[in-house]
């Protein structure tokens, strides 16, 4: 890889490998700079200069009206949604590593194949599962665990059942993707060394699957962040999120300046996080490589 | 060199021309672009505005969804593409207050005949729906149906969740009639007393999101009553779901019909709009829907059966009271605030 550009440097030839490979990626780039950038860069600027020039609307969001609890509510849900996802996917996403052939393929199948249907189908089939005399209440009245149906409709639990549902492939692929790269042989040394299982998963195992919970997690945390059609069609009052309030603004009350800076600020947010995530996910995988 | 230039530039302008071709021919028939909800509204208007309209002056309509922020950034970017659009009232007057439409043309359209309110300068209600009071017939039984807000709030009466529009938009109004505001008395709302009307349900209040929602939840038992517009509930109750309502203290809605600023085809949009609100167009639309006409000879063509099911016919206007849209687009952003403060308190 480091070869490349000193060829290029002596010889001074007009076209090679390297500069074919930029010239491919400036269309998407352009791509992106046009219909992304661009764009994205708009927002922010309107949510400066409208309604006008200065940072009134971010003051009011600190100080004022209720953008602070609906960031909170936010990021409270899209951690609750994380942890969870975490929790099933890791040994679901472990035991799909060790296989091999059809098995895997049947497997990775069944994970991608729950992308195929929409976010919006998926939330109304649990709104349907979930109502009061639904599949869910019938069963728990019959086997007797509820004496009437209960509410799970409306309900903080529901919101997260519902985007867990959805979201766990996005903490599966990069797991098992993460975990078929650790070398068995290291394992294997550990078990020699006299370490027990536990010690074996909590000194080698967890820490060199770190790469894969660190995507995951990732991806997960800020898809959990724009969530918009299940927290509105399965949660109740004291639900909202910031997804929620953006489509309101923008779309029915038209308060564009107020719905941009709530879009920045929410950006800010992912963005601090990725970054600061992505330091402290670093310095745990080096040291435990260590 | 040069011919091969010529060539090349020959190839251009030939593709050029392959491409522009069906928009050539496109612009020789005549066609304006209706922006609607879509849906079973978008059906009747085709039935009873579209169709008939293209066959009396050969102007076809291209149908597409009217979101609103697609509108707004249309208009400010000054590359429109729709010439009508239908908009719920608040947002056609929130629409009007941002300077985004077009004034309408009432020397093309005659407005003589319409109900009170519905010519305004830069919009026109164009029919007539009700948030009204709907209940689930197996839950509640003949004795405990709520005639009022007032009763729909009381928890005694019955007990189970009441179905409410996650929105402050016609939740106020609801909350201060339960509150015993006069209908006649609403405007200018009092936000804080509508919340504490709200305070006192809070934890019975099913939240839901949209129209299809409101009405399920009533069908399936979720919530024995609350509140849901009479189109989503009429044809469910005809084929013979669990579940009625009335329009006893109704919130009277509109859809109007809007021309955004700058729309390419002004001229035929004020002619499409003076032609859907004739009386025979608003009476057919109003056979295949629920919505009302706002045209009274309208009414007059329509049988006594139909008159009982529609919000704007005499015997039943008298009931309810219209939402107050000018108060919605100078208040509205406020008044989301609150209320979405109130949720999270």
């Amino acid at each position: 890889m480091d070869a490349q550009p000193s060829v290029i440097i002596r010889t001074a030839r007009p076209w090679t490998q390297g500069r074919g490979y930029a010239l491919l990626a400036a269309v998407p780039c352009l791509f992106l700079a046009v219909l992304f950038v661009w764009p994205l860069l708009r927002v922010v600027l309107r949510s400066v200069l409208e309604p006008r020039p200065g940072i009134g609307n971010y003051t009011k969001i600190m100080f004022s009206g209720p953008y602070v609890a609906i960031l909170l509510n936010t990021l409270e849900v899209a951690a609750i949604v994380t942890g969870v996802c975490l929790l099933i996917a890791y040994p679901v996403a472990a035991l799909t590593a060790r296989m091999n052939g059809l098995r895997l393929r049947l497997m990775t199948a069944l994970i991608v194949g729950s992308l195929w249907t929409s976010a919006v189908i998926r939330s109304y089939a649990w709104m349907i599962l979930f109502q009061r005399y639904g599949i869910v209440n019938d069963a728990l009245v019959a086997l007797g665990i509820a004496d009437a149906p209960v509410r799970i409709l409306q309900t903080t639990t529901a919101v997260v059942i519902g985007m867990v549902h959805i979201l766990l492939p996005f903490m599966l692929l990069p797991l098992i993707a993460s975990m078929r790269r650790i070398d068995p042989n290291l394992l294997r040394a550990g078990r020699i060394l006299g370490a027990n299982p536990v010690r074996l998963f909590l000194g080698v195992y967890f820490p060199l699957s770190l790469p894969g919970v660190h995507a995951g997690t990732v991806l997960v945390f800020i898809s959990s962040l724009g969530f918009f059609i299940t927290p509105a069609l399965l949660g109740g009052g004291r639900m909202m999120m910031a997804a929620m309030l953006i489509e309101q603004q923008a779309n029915i009350y038209l308060d564009w300046p107020i719905a941009s800076a709530v879009a920045t600020v929410l950006l800010a947010i992912t963005l601090v996080l990725y970054i600061a995530y992505g330091r402290i996910a670093r310095v745990d995988v080096t040291r435990s490589l260590r | 060199m040069t011919p091969y230039r010529l060539t090349r530039r020959a190839m251009l302008i030939a593709g050029t021309a392959v491409l522009a071709a069906p928009y050539v021919a496109r612009a020789a028939s005549k066609s304006i672009v209706v922006a609607t909800s879509g849906g079973a509204l978008e059906a009747s208007f085709d039935a009873a505005y579209y169709k008939p309209f293209t066959a009396k002056t050969g102007i076809e309509i291209v149908k597409t969804v009217n979101t609103y922020s697609k509108l707004k950034a249309m208009v400010e970017a000054n590359a429109v593409e729709w010439d009508v659009a239908q908009l719920d009232s608040p947002a056609a007057a929130n629409f009007a207050h941002q300077g985004l439409l077009e004034k309408l043309d009432y020397g093309v359209i005659d407005k003589t005949d319409l109900i009170e309110g519905a010519a305004q300068e830069s919009y026109l209600r164009c029919d007539v729906a009700a948030a009204c009071i709907a209940w689930n017939t197996k839950i509640v039984k003949p004795a405990q149906v709520p005639k009022t807000w007032a009763e729909l709030w009381d928890l005694k009466r019955f007990s189970g969740q009441r179905g409410l529009w996650k929105q402050p938009y016609q939740t106020m109004e609801l909350a201060l009639m339960a509150d015993g505001v006069p209908l006649d008395k609403l405007y200018p709302l009092d936000v804080d007393r509508a919340l504490k009307s709200l305070d006192r349900i809070k934890q019975d209040i099913f939240w839901w999101a949209n129209g299809a929602q409101s009405a399920q939840i009533l069908i399936d038992g979720d919530v024995p009553a609350g509140m849901t517009w009479n189109g989503r509930v009429y044809d469910p109750r005809q084929n013979g779901a669990p579940v009625d309502f009335h329009f006893n203290q109704a919130l009277f809605v509109a859809d109007t019909f809007v021309v955004p600023r700058g729309a390419k085809n002004r001229k035929e949009a004020m002619e499409f709009i003076a032609f859907a609100m004739q009386p025979q167009p608003q009476a057919d639309f109003s056979k295949t829907i629920p919505y009302g006409p706002t045209n009274r000879k309208a009414l007059a063509l329509l049988d006594e059966k139909r008159l009982a099911v529609l919000p704007s016919s005499t015997q039943n206007l008298a009931h309810g009271v219209f939402q107050n849209a000018d108060w919605w687009a100078e208040n509205g952003a406020k008044t989301l605030e609150r209320f979405n403060s109130w949720i999270l308190g």
